[in-house]
């Protein structure tokens, strides 16, 4: 898993960039993209109805508030573990998503670490690059989110109780149970976690068990 | 004798990895079952980028993690996921022309036992049992050994020590991290042990802490006293 220290700007400062010139997000070390090579509107294809990818001006940029937020599917991998964080457009109207969302792990004594941002995932993207997601309502994008359950001291701090999410560029956030199957129990907080910029649900290649 | 264990593919891993480490003696990959994408989904080309990736040491290793909650069930569920991962083994054997068993007839088959993963003696026996009594291309090539954090609370790995457990070969351990060590320059052998198995392989190096790179691999590094790649299956040229 890779994963870089987010960025000093301030969110205000990557909302307009987002807004106004999506186009140079990427350079603009907003989101520390360094590989973006799919900056072209991309909608999500999973959902109903089918998605149309317009060539005009992108809508607004979805808000965390409009959104539903939750775990998907997750695994595990020889000491690592990876889940699908989906957003779902439950707003009226459509939206946009691009870079990567905030998200903080949150233990049961209010520890608080945020993720690290990271240009692949380990939840099989298969497409790289920062993609201008555009949401239908109903309709679902993701972002990989990556642990490791192994510790360089032997024993793990306690685990995650909850996730702090906010869609990108949004100040408000919402909470979410730190819950993954696949480890049957709490999300270890072994490591710092890291976390993928957001994309269509068909990038990432799940193959499931 | 170091090399990479990575969820990605090799191809997606090439040369990326190698960039950032070196040429790995081995790869080892998932197989059916697990969550991240399977050697088996495209077995061939991980296998030309893993001889592109280092055409002296072309060994593949092989691991699989079914569903967590299952290592703690029962004899039928063991057996059922190691049918899986020996009918992935033979798929990519097959599809893979110069793909070849390990010529000392060893092929070590990693069983993903995560930290917080209890292991049932009961799963344990139905999925060695299948492993190891498996008859293939004229001898018994597959072998059970488990993958385990030895810090994890018991029973951990101590499951396989027990006198009706069906034989474990080897075991590779997560335990301890040396993340100031690299592949060109290992940590002295020091793996932390929670059985009387021997273990042959160690991951020293875990990408999700010693962290920061733009290769997502973890470093392993095998027994000093044995070559691991022997253990593994290798490329006998370029697919």
């Amino acid at each position: 898993m890779v994963g870089r220290p987010r960025s000093g700007r301030s969110r205000a400062a990557c909302l307009l960039t987002v807004v106004v010139a999506p186009l140079v997000l990427a350079g603009a070390g907003c989101a520390n993209s360094v590989d973006a090579h799919s900056q072209a509107p991309v909608s999500s294809p999973r959902a109903s109805p089918s998605p149309t990818v317009t060539s005009g001006p992108a809508a607004a940029p979805c808000r965390t508030a409009e959104l539903k937020v939750a775990l998907g599917p997750g695994g595990v991998a020889a000491g690592s573990w990876a889940v699908l964080l989906e957003f779902t457009n439950q707003g009226p109207a459509t939206c946009t998503m691009t870079s990567w969302p905030e998200v903080y792990g949150v233990t049961a004594e209010g520890v608080a670490m945020p993720a690290n941002n990271r240009s692949g995932a380990m939840d099989g993207l298969d497409v790289l690059g920062v993609p201008l997601v555009t949401l239908r309502p109903g309709q679902e994008a993701g972002s990989d989110l990556a642990g490791s359950d192994v510790s360089a001291s032997g024993a793990c701090p306690p685990p995650f109780t909850e996730l702090q999410v906010s869609a990108p560029g949004d100040v408000d956030s919402v909470t979410i149970p730190a819950y993954l199957s696949a480890v049957s129990g709490r999300l270890p907080s072994c490591s710092t976690l890291s976390v993928s910029p957001i994309h269509p649900l068909s990038d990432f290649s799940l193959t499931g068990q | 004798m170091a090399g990479f264990d990575t969820a990605s593919t090799v191809q997606s891993q090439v040369p990326a990895a190698i960039d950032v480490w070196g040429a790995p003696a081995f790869w080892v990959r998932y197989f059916y079952p697990c969550y991240f994408t399977s050697l088996s989904s495209d077995a061939v080309n991980e296998c030309v980028a893993i001889w592109d990736g280092n055409s002296g040491s072309p060994h593949l290793g092989a691991v699989s993690t079914p569903t967590q909650s299952r290592l703690d069930g029962t004899s039928a569920e063991g057996q059922a996921d190691a049918q899986t991962f020996v009918s992935a083994l033979i798929n990519a054997y097959t599809t893979v022309g110069p793909l070849q068993l390990p010529t000392n007839g060893t092929l070590f088959c990693w069983l993903d036992q995560e930290a917080s993963t209890s292991l049932s003696l009961g799963y344990w026996n139905g999925w060695a049992g299948y492993i190891n009594g498996y008859a293939y291309a004229g001898g018994h090539p597959f072998h059970a050994a488990l993958y385990c954090n030895p810090f994890a609370a018991p029973p951990n790995c101590s499951i396989i020590d027990s006198t009706s457990a069906d034989h474990c070969y080897a075991v590779w351990s997560s335990e301890p991290l040396r993340c100031s060590n690299s592949l060109s320059s290992p940590p002295a052998w020091a793996a932390e042990s929670c059985s009387n198995v021997t273990t042959y392989l160690w991951q020293f190096w875990d990408e999700g802490i010693c962290y920061n790179t733009n290769a997502n691999v973890d470093l392993d590094v095998g027994h000093p006293n044995t070559n691991y790649s022997s253990y593994c299956f290798y490329l006998s040229s370029k697919p």
